[in-house]
Parts: structure tokens; sequence; C-alpha cells
């Protein structure tokens, strides 16, 4: 009864599996390749990004609902596991290219003259052909894969270190993450940033080795891939928050103070859970660019990590359900909205553009459903299911 | 009886103000003690002095069989020595449930990693349960600790120390804002309680410290006025001055 606070393998988990395995067989039975062709390859993308904001939103949820603390960063981590990933997938195929071309001259390159060829393709644009040294690892899978866990973890690790080491909190450590992002974002937009400058990293939806496969079919791949990794985020987080872990994290929160008094290093629990976070939003990017196909630095602007605030706090801090709910919902909307999509209103003297007015649109929605609701959307439901019952 | 924790002659004064003047005091083992005075007298000051919060300007603080002195101690080497203090203000973590904010007290590995996969043996669920019915809260166990009452809220505070199994409890006004029936379980918590370690209740209330039927220090104005049985220290004059004259 004691061991057990609450048990780990909810009710409600069980439900969101089930509720996501068969809403992955749906698409995959509406897809084109694997279907009836009712929904395009490129909704199947979107829908498959989308399932990669919602990991980013329930690693926001942890580190802000439940520990507390407000990163309006973490988008930067979301940033640079796209990077990593993004490295490998354009060398290699760039790498591939470049053989395939020689192959008809029939004449062997030696390994500084393809060195040479892959550099001129991909830096050709920001005028050069070196490739960086941070390129050294970028014809191993394996490496870069290691990378995009390793940098975002390690970038986090020495940030929270030093700001926690500091008590720093509140809003001046909001306002530190978003100095943190925008210095890397600025930072990449120069041309010798060695990672294309604001050009970014293209081409990235040609999975090498696999492009045979055709996009419809890879798209497929990809949203079944990012689905598993939603459910892997939700258990591990679940495990977590369920453990006593969890009860004091959502002390430090509560009271870091009298945590302290009891001997509780708040410190290390901080930076555990900020590097964790950190590592699961990287990883997320990292399934999120090969099927938006492009990345550059505009994406880990400022504003991108407060869009991940802004979607859990729409959704229902401190519920990872919630987290998925607003983000999905929001990312959603918005790219319907944003995309054209959604009829312009006239009224005569006016037009209401959306592309323009989404953003006022999304702003009064999220005030209207901060004051109303106070636990989100999410607890805007439970009441509802409170009433019926 | 065994000693337990002595007090020998400290003084200790803020800014030429004496807050506590040459105060002897000694406790012994599974011994329950009061000690009452007006307020400004000296109580809270006295018991920083034995926590490591403030500093003597002379006069020893000793623990224990090895008469261990406490004066070049910090907060939390005696703290650790088995030394629980439960302040004026009950400080206990309203989202969680009673359970859960005596699993987070509990004195075990704090190592973020170790947490993780922390569970509890047998022996120590067992030992939660005990805490949970000795503090009366057992019936309530799983509500949160929002939900319950001001005076529930100092008990469950009483808990979360008794899980670091001090020797010596030091409890600082735990009748303050309590309803009568509550006054009387608290009265009989803290009797229960002093039968496996050693209590001192400071206390202003002389209804409440009657009740614990206790030995009494009654401390003045930094120093001590008379010491004995409730009955024997209300006959002194001096006393009788202080709790009535004015
Ligand atoms: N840190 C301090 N600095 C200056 N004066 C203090 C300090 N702590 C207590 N005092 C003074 O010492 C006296 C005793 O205080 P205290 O021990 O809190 O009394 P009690 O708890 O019996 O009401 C009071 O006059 C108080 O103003
Ligand atoms: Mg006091």
């Amino acid at each position: 009864m004691i061991n057990k606070i609450k048990d780990p393998l909810s009710q409600h988990l069980l439900i969101f599996v089930i509720t996501m395995f068969l809403f992955t067989i749906l698409v995959t039975f509406l897809s084109e390749p694997y279907g009836i062709n009712l929904i395009s390859t490129s909704f199947v993308k979107v829908l498959g990004k989308t399932l990669c904001l919602c990991i980013a939103a329930v690693a926001m949820d942890v580190v802000w609902g439940y520990c507390g603390i407000l990163s309006l960063g973490h988008f930067a981590f979301f940033g640079l596991g796209g990077y990593m990933i993004g490295m490998w997938l354009m060398y290699e195929r760039t790498e591939l290219i470049v053989l395939n071309s020689i192959n008809e001259q029939q004449l062997p390159l030696t390994p500084s003259e393809l060195k040479e060829a892959i550099g001129n393709q991909i830096f050709g644009v920001v005028g050069g052909k070196e490739i960086p040294n941070i390129w050294i690892f970028a014809d191993n899978i394996y490496m870069q894969l290691l990378l995009v866990v390793l940098v975002p973890g390690l970038l986090a690790f020495i940030f929270g270190w030093l700001a926690f080491r500091s008590r720093v909190t509140g809003v001046y450590l909001s306002i530190l993450t978003q100095a943190m992002t925008l210095a890397l974002s600025l930072y990449l937009f120069q041309n010798d940033s060695g990672l294309r400058g604001n050009n970014g990293l293209s081409g990235l939806q040609n999975i090498p080795h696999i492009e045979g496969l055709g996009q419809p079919s890879i798209s497929i791949w990809f949203f079944w891939f990012s689905s598993i990794a939603l459910l892997l985020t939700l258990f591990i987080f679940k495990f977590i928050l369920n453990s006593k872990f969890g009860s004091v994290i959502t002390a430090v929160r509560d009271n870091e103070t009298r945590l302290r008094f009891f001997g509780y290093n708040v410190e290390s629990y901080k930076l555990f859970i900020f590097v964790l976070t950190a590592i699961i939003t990287g990883l997320a990017g990292a399934i999120y660019y090969p099927q938006a196909g492009i990345i550059n630095p505009a994406e880990i602007a400022p504003i991108a990590s407060i869009y991940l605030a802004v979607w859990v706090a729409i959704g229902g801090r401190g519920n990872l359900y919630g987290a998925i709910l607003g983000a999905s919902s929001v990312s959603l909307l918005s790219s319907w909205f944003t995309g054209g999509n959604a009829p312009n209103i006239p009224l005569g003297f006016y037009t209401i553009e959306w592309v323009n007015w989404w953003t006022v649109f999304l702003g009064i929605g999220f005030v209207l459903i901060t004051i109303f609701s106070k636990n989100g959307l999410i607890g805007f439901l439970n009441n509802i299911f409170i009433k019926i019952k | 009886m065994r000693t337990l924790l002595e007090v020998d002659n400290v003084s200790v004064s803020f800014d030429g103000f004496k807050a506590v003047d040459n105060l002897s005091f000694t406790i012994g083992y599974n011994e329950l003690q009061a000690i009452i005075g007006p307020n400004g007298a000296g109580k809270t000051t006295f018991m920083d002095i034995i926590t490591g919060q403030t500093k003597p300007d002379s006069g020893n603080i000793l623990w224990g069989e090895k008469s261990t002195n406490l004066n070049k101690k910090n907060e939390t080497e005696i703290a650790l020595l088995g030394i629980g203090r439960k302040f004026q203000k009950p400080t206990v973590f309203e989202n969680k449930t009673l359970i859960e904010n005596l699993i987070l007290s509990q004195k075990k590995n704090r190592n973020p990693f170790n947490v993780l996969f922390q569970r509890n043996s047998e022996h120590e669920i067992n030992s939660i349960i005990k805490i949970l019915k000795d503090i009366n809260l057992f019936n309530i166990k799983e509500k949160r600790a929002g939900e319950i009452s001001h005076g529930q809220k100092q008990w469950l505070e009483i808990g979360m120390l008794l899980t670091q199994n001090p020797k010596l409890l030091l409890v600082d006004e735990p009748a303050a804002g309590m309803t009568p029936n509550e006054r009387n379980q608290t009265v009989q918590i803290l009797k229960k309680l002093s039968k496996s370690s050693s209590i001192i209740v400071v206390e202003h209330d002389m209804e409440f410290v009657r009740n614990l039927n206790c030995r009494v220090t009654v401390l003045n104005e930094g120093s001590i006025l008379s010491s004995g049985s409730i009955d024997f220290v209300s006959q002194n004059d001096e006393v009788i001055e202080v709790y009535l004259g004015r």
C-alpha cells in the first residue's frame, strides 16, 4: 500500500497506449503506400512531426509542470538533436551522390578527393569547401546518434550546473534560458559556424540507403517511429514521476527550502531533470527534422521555446496528457491557419487573413484558458467528465 | 536517570541584550519536560542554542553518554546526532498525501539515482504505520496535507520528525492555534512519544502544560525563575507575579 504510492501502469496510461495504437493503425490504413490512399504523404508527415512536438511538450511539462523550472530554452535542445542527425543524413547522402556520379566516369577517387567533393557540395552555399572539424564523425551514424544524446545533454548539464549551483531560480532562470537559445541561434546564423549558417541543413527527408522506398513509405515509417517514441517517453516519465523521485521533484517545485532542511540536495535533482528532459527533447528533434526535411537556426529562435511553454500551459501544466493535448491541438491548428488552408474572412472594410491573425487568436485563447481553467484544456475536460458522471 | 542533554551555564546576548542568562538545564532519556515563560523570555533562543542555530557566548552543551560537546558542531551535524526540531509554523507539503510527506522525510539515502529506485521494506512500512497511529492520523493517511486542519498539520510535522528516529524532540508551541480537543490530543500524543524519546515542549499555555504532567521550567528574561512540578512552580511568588501580576 505504501510502496506503491500510485500504480505506475495506471488506467490512463493503458487507455492512452491503446488509443495511440489504434490511431497509428488508422493512419497507416488511410495512407497511400499501406492503405486506401485517403490521406496525403505530407499530412502523414505533419502528424509524425506533431507527435515529436508532443514528446518535447511532455519533457517541458516534466521540467516545468512537475519540477517547477520554467525553462524557456528547451527548443534549443530540440534543434541540436535535429542538427546532429542532420549532419549524418546530409553527409552520407552527399557521399552517395558523389560516388554515384564518379562511377559513371570509372575513375576512383582518393579519400581526400572524395572529402573535397563532399565539402564542395555541402559548403558551397556558404563559400567554403573545407569540411569543418565538427563534422568529423558525420560519416558514422552511430557516432552522430551518440551526439544526438551527448550534445543536448552536455549543454544542459553545463548550463544547469552553473545556474542551479548559483541558486538562480524563477524568472531569472527563464531569462537565462532564453539567452541561451538566442545565443545558440545567433551563433548558428553565422556562415562560419560550420553548420551552413542561415541555410541550415536540408534534404534531410532523403534518408540515405533507403531512399528507394520513396517518401510515402518513409513517412509512414517515421510516423510509426514517432508514435513509439512518444509512448516510450511517457513510460519513462511515468516511471520517474510515480517513484519517490517524482515525489521529491514536485516537492522541489512546491517548497525547495523545506526540502533542503530534510537533507535533499535540491540542485542535483534539478540538474537530473533538466538534463534528462533536454536529452529526450533532443531525441524528439532527431526524429522530427528528417520528417521536416530542413533545419535552420530560425527553428531555435527564443519564440520557439516560448511556444513550447504555451502549449503546455494551454494543455494543462502538471499533467502529461495535458501537454500532449496542448501541443497537438495548438500545433495542428497553427499549421492549418498559417498554411493558408483556413478561409479568410472578408468583413467588407477589412479582410481577416488568418496567416496574420492566427497569433492574435492564439494569444486570446491562451489568456482565456489560463483565466477560466487553472489546469488548462485537460482540467476543463476532466471537469466535464466529472459532471457527466 | 541517565542524562541525555545537559545545558551548562549558557549565556547568549544580542547586541548587549542578554536573551539567555546563565541558564542550566538537564533532561534524561525518554523524559518529557516543559518550558514556559512569557513572550520574549528566551524560549525560542534556548532551542536555537541546542540545535546550533545560535552559538552561546559562554557555557557548554553536552550530549549523550559520552558528553559530546555540541558547541563546535553545526546544525546539520547536530541534527544527525538525533535532535529533531518542530518549528512554530508547520511547513508540510500541502500537495502530497500524509504518507507521501512521511516517505519524503524518511531517513534514507537521498542520492537522486538511489531515490529513483527506492522502495520501502516491510519494516520501514510498519514504522511509518506506527508513526501514523502515534500521531492520530492513520485514518486519514491518504488525504492531502493541504486538506487537514492546522492542528493535524502540527502532528504531521511531528510525525515527519519522528521518521528521523530522533533521540530528542524540541517542540515549539505545539498547541498554538489548536482547538481545545486538538490540544488534548496533542497532550496524549506527546506523552505517548515520550515513551521512546526525550521531548522538550515550549509553551506559554499553563493549562496545556498542566495536562502534560511533567517537570516544568519557568523562564523569564533569559533566566530560570523556578523548576519542578506544575503545582510547585505555580506557588512560586515570582512566577505568580510574571504570569498574573501584570
Ligand atoms: N537574532 C536575534 N537578534 C536580536 N534579538 C533577538 C534575536 N533572537 C531573539 N532576540 C531577542 O531575544 C529575546 C528572546 O526571544 P525569544 O527566544 O524568541 O523569546 P520567546 O520564544 O520566549 O518568546 C527577545 O527579546 C527577542 O527580541
Ligand atoms: Mg518563541
